[in-house]
């Protein structure tokens, strides 16, 4: 049995890939499947921090990709769930060291190891984002609801259809989903943010989960947990849900205001400032 | 040409010799051009080219507009001189006497 690749993309900086990478990873881990995070930002090495092992990395996916060491002197136990592994990034080397044919070769030993291997991506749509997304076979798509996030994430998404591995081997496209993070529901109500609704109607995508913005997150790297593993915040919770319905279950309504989405969706004037902005933008 | 996926920005789509038919979505910053007419069955936020080659009979059809750019044997208009009303309207474009016109069609 092979492990399922999925790799958390965004296209634009700072919308919450590494937050969601270790979130969601640890929300699979926590329902009993052996995952392995792996971290494709060389030289802004930042999963390891929110996980808080920073001190615990050695031996890292460069030194594995170029055979200065083995996988199992590089992957990093988490100590509060067993089975959530990472896979630190180096932070001295250049980003070109990572290799098709290393990072093949890596992927492929995690995944007879591991259910799923993600892959958190860097920022842009350069050699480091299409390394990490060549693997794919789910892609989440980390969206904030502003302009310029959804232009971005659009455009990853063209990069996700038609520079993965699955699609120059002609087989089924990568799972697309979006995940919609740092969302306002005040904000959205007083037409500052975009609506959920618009945001997928733009982006045509399969909706993973909506999560709030909120103090928790920073919290949670501060003291190096994932966002994920107090399902008593509002963020624990969203996360969660997003990992249900990654499995198809129907979780409860989403976790964000549904009620006050529809409200929103109700008193929507037919052309919102943003989205005419959006338009010509 | 048939299309079933939604063309994302930064994507350039060309029909050669034919129709292109778009079965989802052209995003903002997309570009999709045919030698002869473009449908699109979701909605059109980028650019469409039709009758790339000259050929001045091609149109446009779309079920929701909210293009970029249309432009049909190289006569162009810019997504801005629509009036907000055929905003996410279904319309057709043609050439009509060396202007583009913009018709409304059946939802």
């Amino acid at each position: 049995m092979t492990g399922t690749v999925i790799t958390v993309t965004s296209g634009k900086g700072g919308v919450g890939k590494t937050t969601t990478s270790a979130a969601f990873g640890a929300a699979l881990a926590l329902r009993g499947k052996r995952v392995c995070l792996v971290d494709f930002d060389v030289g802004l090495r930042n999963l390891d921090l929110v996980l808080g092992i920073e001190k615990r990395v050695v031996f890292d996916f460069l030194h594995v990709v170029s055979g200065k060491a083995k996988l199992s002197q590089a992957l990093i136990r988490d100590k509060r769930i067993d089975t959530l592994y990472v896979l630190a990034t180096s932070q001295t080397h250049e980003k070109d060291a990572l290799t098709y044919e290393g990072v093949a070769s890596v992927i492929g030993q995690l995944q007879k190891e591991f259910d799923y291997v993600i892959c958190d991506s860097p920022a842009g749509i350069e050699h480091g984002a299409m390394m990490a997304l060549y693997h794919a076979d789910h892609a989440i798509v980390v969206c904030n609801p502003e302009i310029s996030s959804i232009r971005d994430a659009d455009r990853i998404l063209g990069f996700v259809s038609s520079k993965s591995k699955r699609a120059e081997e002609g087989r089924d496209p990568v799972r697309e989903h979006l995940l919609i993070t740092r969302y306002d529901d005040e904000r959205v109500r007083c037409g500052e943010m975009l609506p959920v609704a618009d945001v997928c109607d733009i982006l045509s995508a399969e909706l993973l989960g909506i999560i709030p913005e909120s103090r928790a997150v920073l919290n949670a790297s501060n003291t190096g947990l994932p966002a994920s593993f107090d399902a008593g915040t509002d963020v624990g919770r969203a996360y969660r849900d997003a990992a249900s319905r990654f499995f198809g279950e129907v979780p409860q309504p989403i976790t964000v205001p549904m009620a006050a989405q529809v409200a929103v969706l109700e008193s929507r004037p037919q052309r919102g400032f943003l989205r005419r902005l959006f338009r010509r933008s | 040409m048939i299309v079933n996926h939604p063309v994302r920005s930064g994507q350039k789509i060309y029909a050669a010799g034919s129709d292109l038919v778009i079965l989802s979505s052209v995003s903002t910053g997309a570009e999709v051009l045919a030698d002869g007419c473009i449908h699109v069955y979701g909605c059109l936020h980028g650019a469409a080219f039709a009758g790339v080659d000259g050929d001045q009979k091609a149109r446009i059809f779309v079920k929701s507009l909210d293009a970029e750019r249309v432009a049909i044997a190289g006569l162009y208009v810019n997504g801005l001189e629509f009036s907000e009303e055929w905003i996410g309207q279904p319309a057709q474009i043609l050439l009509a006497d060396g202007y583009l016109r913009m018709e409304r069609i059946a939802r």
